[in-house]
């Protein structure tokens, strides 16, 4: 018999907690860093670090250049070698959890899109026609190319001018490229109708590490003899993606913040879990 | 083997952070200075070494850490050797070069000037010999 929650939690708390311990120890890092710069700051552990030293898609884009001539980008350091090895090491296990629980630029539109799910209700993040949304998300990797052989190129951090996780930490510097900042405030912008529209279509990063959904070791799974398809993990997905007519999401944008499980929205106790493939 | 919430986040920030310490105990986690800037490995870093070949062994390492912007601890030894030309740095201060190894910022300090209006000119003239 399926067991029912009329009493259901109906989000995932404990992410909502790790989203902002991250923003905000990153936040703190980032202006201790201008505080040091202006000689005013003071020390935190592990040291004065720069936002490109904790961005582990830096050490993506430096590659190439380790490889070919074992340097690394300018402005990129060793740590973002290090953490996109550990990010790495998540997204094998569980997927981009990095996107879902850690990135916080997707924490700061999450926040802006509360505002605009209050306002448009059921319509919010069901704007944008289907058949366009679904050519749009492939976007994300023509700008990871894009990046990504720029970068080689020029053995620069060329992607810098346009960043919006770089203008939303620097904002209020000179540094920030009037590209980035239109982008941020895009960003920002369209997560009142949508919800985190740069990881669904323009996120490099993300394109990357959604491709680990396709054989990473813990899946979304929908026990189907549970389920009673109400179809609630499919309409409260974050990033659309119909749950309630898949078995196991191997879905390219899911990023794990399992807000359609039965910890979170799903109804009904044990149905959409996130398990290895012996949980059937 | 199904795996909780809890269980996950507990995960997410043990990897994370436990990486980190783990790997600036083993001297991994460098976050300043790196590959980019201290060892000539392009952009700014190579036109250093043109400049001065023997400057990146003789720097501290702050000098040695430059990633093309003007930080606090920059001196005027260090934009000279960057490639700014002693007259453009003497026509933004609008006075002679004071000590070369006076950070910029401390001269700030002393002459009461604005350190952000400053190291914005003179990041225009270092921007320039990127280019």
């Amino acid at each position: 018999m399926k067991k029912i929650r009329f009493f259901r939690p109906r989000s995932i708390w404990v992410r909502s907690i790790v989203q902002l311990f991250f923003f905000a120890l990153i936040a703190l890092i980032v202006v201790n860093n201008t505080l040091i710069e202006n000689q005013t700051g003071f020390s935190i552990w592990p040291r004065k670090a720069s936002i490109h030293a904790l961005c582990p898609f830096g050490g993506v884009v430096t590659l190439y250049q380790l490889v070919t001539t074992g340097q690394l980008v300018q402005k990129v350091h060793d740590s973002s070698v290090v953490l996109m090895g550990l990010v790495f090491l998540l997204a094998v296990l569980f997927g981009p959890v990095f996107c879902g629980w850690v990135c916080p630029l997707g924490t700061v539109q999450e926040w802006v899109s509360r505002m605009g799910r209050k306002r448009l209700r059921r319509k919010f993040n069901h704007l944008v026609p289907h058949r366009l949304d679904l050519v749009l998300r492939f976007g994300r990797y023509l700008v990871l190319a894009w990046v990504l052989y720029a970068t080689a190129q020029s053995g620069r951090l060329v992607f810098q001018a346009y960043d919006p996780y770089f203008a939303l930490f620097h904002f209020w510097t000179s540094e920030v490229a009037p590209t980035a900042l239109l982008i941020l405030g895009l960003t920002l912008g369209f997560s009142l109708l949508v919800e985190r529209p740069w990881c669904k279509y323009a996120c490099p990063y993300g394109a990357l590490l959604g491709i680990s959904n396709l054989f990473r070791v813990f899946s979304i799974r929908r026990i189907v003899r549970n389920c009673r398809s109400d179809g609630a993990c499919g309409i409260l997905c974050p990033m659309n993606i119909p749950v309630d007519n898949l078995e196991v999401v191997r879905d390219h944008q899911c990023i794990s913040c399992l807000e359609c499980t039965s910890e979170a929205c799903c109804p009904v106790k044990d149905t959409v879990v996130f398990a290895t493939g012996d949980v059937k | 083997m199904k795996l909780s919430a809890k269980a996950l986040a507990v995960i997410i920030a043990v990897v994370l952070l436990g990486g980190i310490v783990l790997s600036n105990t083993l001297g991994w986690w460098n976050t300043s200075g790196g590959q980019g800037g201290s060892r000539g490995g392009s952009g700014q870093g190579q036109l250093q070494n043109i400049d001065n070949p023997a400057a990146g062994e003789s720097h501290s390492e702050e000098q040695a850490a430059f990633d093309g912007s003007i930080r606090g601890k920059t001196t005027f030894q260090d934009l000279l050797e960057w490639g700014v030309p002693l007259e453009n740095i003497e026509t933004i201060l609008g006075s002679p070069l004071p000590e070369r190894s006076l950070q910029v910022s401390a001269y700030c300090q002393q002459q009461g000037l604005s350190f952000g209006r400053l190291k914005r000119s003179l990041q225009e003239e270092v921007d320039k010999i990127q280019r």
